[in-house]
């Protein structure tokens, strides 16, 4: 046991000062009043049930969000975090519960990710070493700094995100449920690190659901409940049946367990399951600590005849924008079908039948679901699980963010559907309803059951020290139970060589596009022996040099997980502006024409930045509203194409000074991108395109990255204004000139390697899916087939390619991340292929567990 | 001891708290019924009226409607993957798939209609619901699976026989797509009439069905469809087969009015459709509806009278549709800030 090391003499002076903060969203209240003291030097438990306040009072301190009310003072000066930057920046470095990891990047800059502003590197002294030591004091050794994070386990990518927190050398460190990711060896050099980091007078906020690391780590513990800090403790006050009847306040009297069925008859056994043998009429809970494996026990149980509730409720469960009947009758359809068409008044009878018996609170079923609370839209969940008819009901923890009136209408249903023969198994994350409901309880370790309790040996401390049982006793015994990683199954090892090369390519991801374009160049000089002719070359690359540089202009929005459609009408204005404006008024110094078109380009990426990351456009909307503006414009000023052109402009379409034209107007950005890349920037951009809220809670400031990546796209695309001047001498605003070259630049970002969701790629990729494009049209040109068939092609290779990436992709996730999977209860929200829905933020009312009416 | 009603929010000022309630209500009554798009189309038609004075049917209506319909049964289909929750950028292709077929092989080969748009059927059918497939099988991002099966379509179409462009459209077809014939003795065009139906079939499909409800349920909440026992996968396949034929109809039509294939006429339908589907306020992921989308096809065909009205021209048109749709979008399509994802 880990002693308390606070310093003899002088009383620990409060580092961090929380004053009666509140905060409210819409009509919840998350916290009504808190305060807490952290002193330096010490590690300050924060302890509360489910809706009691913590996750927001985490999110104040961490910049995510502002209090409404109260004040929070670090050494004293008021802390006034607008952002996650800014929190970091007073001292405050906060872990989430959720592994905040961006897979796609480097174990080194995943540690180092928001420590520099967006074009300056900050100093930070040796990084490499300093990585180096702080992953080897959590890991016990340190893992190939430059491996993707992606290919680590949940474990280690979770003490990344801790290394990453103490590479800021924070003066508060909050562990927000950190724990529950990390294996028991990872959580104890963690705690010998946060004693490191108290010793030297920093202090850590720790909040955890688990109470031996509680009483290990924690000098002073605080309760929340109900948003409300209503207990401060010390070490030694902090017992579990004190904490837990501070956090619940009061012991839950299990007034209707006496009355049930202790001498329950049940039915056959409804569902064999692996061992289960659960039976008509049984209510079967599943217990454990997070992540131990009952829910993927609890998903495989999904089988014909069973009816399953999705744990979380917002991305599982409802259908934000629907209506609460259409909700109720996603899964029984057919049952209000007649010739074909849905009748209404069935499903709102059906409906009215459930309302009754779950006391659903609402008002016309014809509201939309999110008009409901929480605790009511669980209710419409459930009796859309019933109305299918099932044998057996799985519920998987279907009272988590429901108020207390609504769950104790759900727990009386439970009871009354065994009663009537419904076999249900129901997991639940709390210990209250296992003692409430359960007939039987499975308590899960280590990915499988390890012990199972009858309804008459069920406590609160037979549940619990079945949670912990074996490990604070034997820990020799639960070192190698927990700490060894599960070992690879054989075929999973097979899989994992065979795509050990996929893997490689991976990372360079403009590896395959090139081996592509080198195979198609082949082809097409066997087919047409003048194209590596010297002479050749300035022609093939002033043609390039257009499709490419769009190409190219596309990408940097890609990366960041935007988009920007409306490249293809910028460049063509750009080059109106130099044939109109410039040429056409005789200005054709080489000295004012580059400069303004890029200028022009930029200046309109900045625009699209600013609508889709401040505006909060989608970026297909901002982009193609865009797309029309500039097309207007371009279409104003040019109705007819206009000619012109000037030296130095036509040098450019062949050769300045020996050297091709295209392949100066190609290495421009190819250059400054390079350039881009010594300074933070495109990691950075990476970051925010691999994973958005990874980078935001690590301190990036992601609209301005994101905006001036859209930026530099735009300047490209100026840049490619310039080049279709040079090469047509003529600017050409028409329609059908313009929308193809859209679509071949997107075409050539995704061959080129760049997802399209973001994160991985770069500007070189972009320009070889260009040139794969370009020489697949040249060859099918030289092989006498129209060009209409390279459309084709180039059509089919952009199909192919996306659907190699994304199967290389899962295969490689497949062969990496060690079994169980985990889904932790937080109220991130996972990443969708599809572009985000705009639905409401919906904040529902918190968990109260009150006391008994009266008691 | 603990209260559950919620705290009362603090009062702001007077004036700003009415001004943001009328605002709210206004929010939730626009997201029942499009009373703006409602309030704007009038709005345009009137403008239009009052500058020529003539508010006749042949001279005001008539020619909006008829060139609302093309753009009307053009995106319809887009209608549905926005619904579902994607984007289909090759409706372009089935359009001009749709319309050289027909311009060619009935106008210029003689070759028998019906065949011809079984033809077309087909290659929609099959090309648009093997987008649908893939984008769900790979998880792949819609706009990049559309983008280059439209390359496919065209390009192969046309590689296969260059000479697809030449063509005029069946006499038949002119007549169906003629501003001065009637439907069975009623002076609406006929073209307009098969909108309409459209229409009225479409709507019934989405509101009322099974096929159309699940169309809702896999794009308002796509884990959750799938487990509550609704196949995600045969409805994406489904859709995108359903856009690309609505797309190939819309070509075919276009036949009537066109001579000559013009393998440019779907680009006039692409990104105006994907604007007649947002005006309308149709949104992704399961908000929304087909007479949100004719609503929006009547906006920007209203507009587009209104610019040839004032003399503005095509250029002008542009910039005002992007400057319109920002417009709309500001009102009810954001997202969500990224502290509130977190």
């Amino acid at each position: 046991m880990t002693g308390n090391q606070a310093p003899p003499q002088a009383p620990p002076s409060a580092l961090l000062a929380i004053e009666g903060v509140t905060k409210s969203f819409g009509p919840t209240v998350a916290l009504r009043d808190c305060s807490l003291e952290l002193a330096a030097g010490t590690v300050h438990a924060l302890m509360g049930e489910n809706g009691s306040g913590k996750s927001t009072l985490v999110k104040i301190l961490s910049g995510v969000h502002r209090a409404d009310g109260g004040l929070v003072r670090i050494e004293q000066v008021p802390l006034r975090a607008r952002s996650p930057r800014a929190a970091v920046a007073a001292g405050i470095a906060t872990v989430f519960q959720e592994v905040q990891c961006v897979p796609g990047q480097s174990v080194f800059d995943n540690l180092w990710l928001g420590t520099d502003g967006i074009l300056r590197r900050s100093t930070a002294g040796d990084r490499r070493a300093r990585a180096g030591a702080v992953l080897t004091e959590l890991l016990g050794r340190c893992p190939d700094l430059s491996a993707p994070a992606g290919s680590l386990s949940l474990s280690e990518r979770q003490a990344v995100a801790i290394g990453r927190a103490l590479l800021r050398t924070p003066k508060v460190l909050i562990l927000d449920e950190a724990t529950s990711a990390l294996d028991v060896a990872t959580r104890d050099r963690l705690f010998a690190a946060v004693r490191d980091l108290t010793n030297a007078g920093g202090a850590v906020l720790f909040i955890s659901h688990r109470m031996d690391e509680v009483t290990e780590i924690a000098d002073r513990v605080t309760v929340l409940r109900s948003g409300e800090s209503v207990a401060h403790l010390d070490r030694a006050e902090a017992r579990i049946g004190r904490l837990v009847e501070l956090m619940t306040g009061g012991e839950h009297l299990v007034q209707e367990a006496a009355e049930a069925s202790e001498s329950a008859e049940f039915g056959d056994v409804a569902l064999p399951g692996d061992g289960l043998n659960l039976r008509a009429g049984e209510i079967v809970g599943l217990a454990g600590l997070e992540g131990q494996g009952q829910d993927d026990y609890l998903r495989a149980l999904r089988t014909a005849g069973t009816a399953y509730v999705a744990r979380d409720r917002r991305e599982e469960s409802i259908f934000p924008p629907l209506s609460i009947r259409e909700n109720f009758t996603a899964a029984t359809l057919r049952q209000d079908t007649r010739g074909g068409l849905i009748s209404a008044r069935r499903g709102a009878a059906r409906l009215a039948g459930y309302v009754d018996a779950l006391k659903i609170r609402l008002g016309r079923d014809t509201d939309a679901i999110t008009t409901l609370s929480g605790g009511n839209q669980q209710k419409v969940v459930i009796a859309r699980a019933l109305a299918s008819d099932p044998r057996v009901l799985l519920l998987n923890d279907p009272t988590r963010g429901v108020d207390i009136g609504a769950k104790r209408d759900i727990y009386a249903l439970l009871r009354q559907l065994a009663a009537d023969g419904m076999a249900i198994v129901m997991l639940s994350t709390e210990v209250d309803e296992h003692l409430e409901l359960m007939d039987r309880v499975l308590v899960f370790r280590d990915g499988r059951p390890a012990a199972e309790l009858q309804r008459q040996d069920l406590s609160r401390s037979s549940i619990v020290s079945a949670f912990f049982q074996g490990q604070s006793q034997h820990p020799e015994l639960s070192e190698r139970s927990l700490d060894s990683p599960p070992q690879p199954t054989p075929e999973a090892s097979v899989r994992s060589d065979r795509l050990g090369w996929l893997r490689a390519h991976r990372d360079r991801a403009w590896a395959l596009p090139a081996v592509l374009a080198i195979a198609l160049l082949i082809a097409n000089f066997s087919e047409q022996h003048s194209l590596l002719s010297w002479s050749a070359w300035p022609v093939t690359l002033a043609e390039l040099a257009t499709p490419a540089l769009l190409a190219m202009a596309s990408t940097p929005a890609i990366l960041g997980g935007g988009i920007d459609i409306s490249v293809a009408p910028l460049f063509t204005f750009a080059s109106v502006v130099i044939e109109v404006m410039l040429l056409g008024h005789g200005v054709t110094s080489a000295f004012i024409v580059i400069p303004v078109a890029v200028a022009v380009g930029a200046a309109i990426g900045l625009i699209n930045g600013v609508l889709v990351n401040y505006g909060r456009y989608q970026a297909v909307v901002a982009t193609l509203c865009m797309n029309f503006i500039l097309s207007g414009f371009a279409l104003g000023y040019a109705p007819a194409p206009v000619s012109g052109t000037t030296g130095w402009l036509t040098s450019l379409g062949s050769t300045v000074g020996g050297v091709p034209g295209g392949l100066i107007l190609l290495a421009v950005p190819l250059l400054a991108w390079w350039g881009l890349s010594r300074t933070p920037f495109v990691r950075t951009l990476l970051a925010v395109g691999g994973s958005e809220t990874t980078a935001y809670t690590a301190g990036v400031n992601v609209a301005a990255v994101r905006t001036l990546a859209y930026t530099f796209g735009g300047a490209i695309a100026g840049l490619a204004g310039i080049a279709i001047v040079a090469q047509l001498h003529q600017a050409e605003a028409d329609a059908g000139f313009v929308t193809p070259f859209i679509l071949m630049a997107i075409a050539a970002a995704a061959i080129g390697g760049n997802s399209l969701a973001g994160g991985r790629g770069g500007l070189l990729g972009a320009l070889l899916g260009a040139a794969v494009i370009f020489l697949i049209e040249n060859l099918l040109g030289a092989l006498g087939l129209s060009s209409f068939w390279s459309q084709a092609v180039y059509g089919a290779t952009l199909i192919i390619a996306v659907v190699f990436a994304a199967l290389s992709a899962t295969a490689t996730r497949r062969s990496t991340t060690p079994t169980p999977t985990r889904t932790t209860p937080t109220t991130t929200t996972p990443a969708t292929p599809t572009p985000a829905t705009p639905t409401p933020t919906n904040h529902r009312a918190p968990t109260t567990p009150g006391t008994e009416a009266g008691a | 001891m603990t209260s559950l009603a919620p705290a009362p929010a603090p009062a702001p000022a007077a004036g700003a708290d009415t001004a943001l309630r009328a605002a709210r209500r206004a929010a939730t009554v626009q997201r029942k019924f499009p009373l703006l798009q409602l309030l704007v189309l009038i709005a345009l038609v009137v403008f239009v009226g009052n500058r020529d004075g003539d508010y006749s049917w042949a001279d005001l209506w008539a020619p909006i409607l008829l060139q609302a319909s093309f753009l009307g049964i053009a995106s319809a289909g887009q209608t549905l993957a926005i619904l579902v929750g994607g984007l289909d950028f090759s409706i372009a292709a089935y359009i001009v798939a749709g319309n050289l077929l027909t311009t060619h092989l009935t106008g210029l080969e003689h070759w028998n209609f019906a065949f011809v748009a079984l033809i077309v059927l087909v290659i929609c059918l099959v090309c648009g619901g093997a987008s649908g497939w893939v984008c769900h099988r790979f998880k792949l991002e819609p706009l990049v699976v559309t983008l280059g099966m439209s390359s496919v379509v065209v390009g192969a179409l046309l590689g296969t026989d260059t000479k697809l462009v030449n063509g005029a459209g069946p006499g038949w077809l002119q007549n169906f797509t003629a501003q001065s014939s009637d439907t069975f003795g009623v002076p609406i065009p006929p073209i307009v009439t098969a909108w309409i139906v459209l229409a009225i079939v479409v709507t019934v499909i989405l509101a009322k069905t099974p096929l159309g409800r699940k169309i809702y349920l896999a794009g308002s909440g796509p884990r959750a469809a799938d487990l509550a026992g609704i196949s995600t996968r045969r409805v994406w396949t489904g859709v995108y087969a359903s856009s690309a034929v609505l797309a190939g109809l819309a070509g075919v039509l276009l036949a009537g009015f066109s001579t000559g294939g013009d393998t440019n006429i779907g680009n006039n339908y692409l990104f105006p459709g994907l604007a007649a589907v947002i005006v309308g306020g149709t949104m992704m992921g399961g908000r929304g509806d087909y007479l949100r989308t004719c609503l929006g096809a009547l906006i920007i065909t209203a507009l587009n009278f209104v610019i040839s009205v004032l003399n503005v021209n095509a250029a002008a048109a542009q910039i005002i549709f992007g400057g319109l749709i920002l417009l709309t979008v500001a009102l009810y399509g954001r997202e969500r800030k990224l502290r509130d994802r977190v």
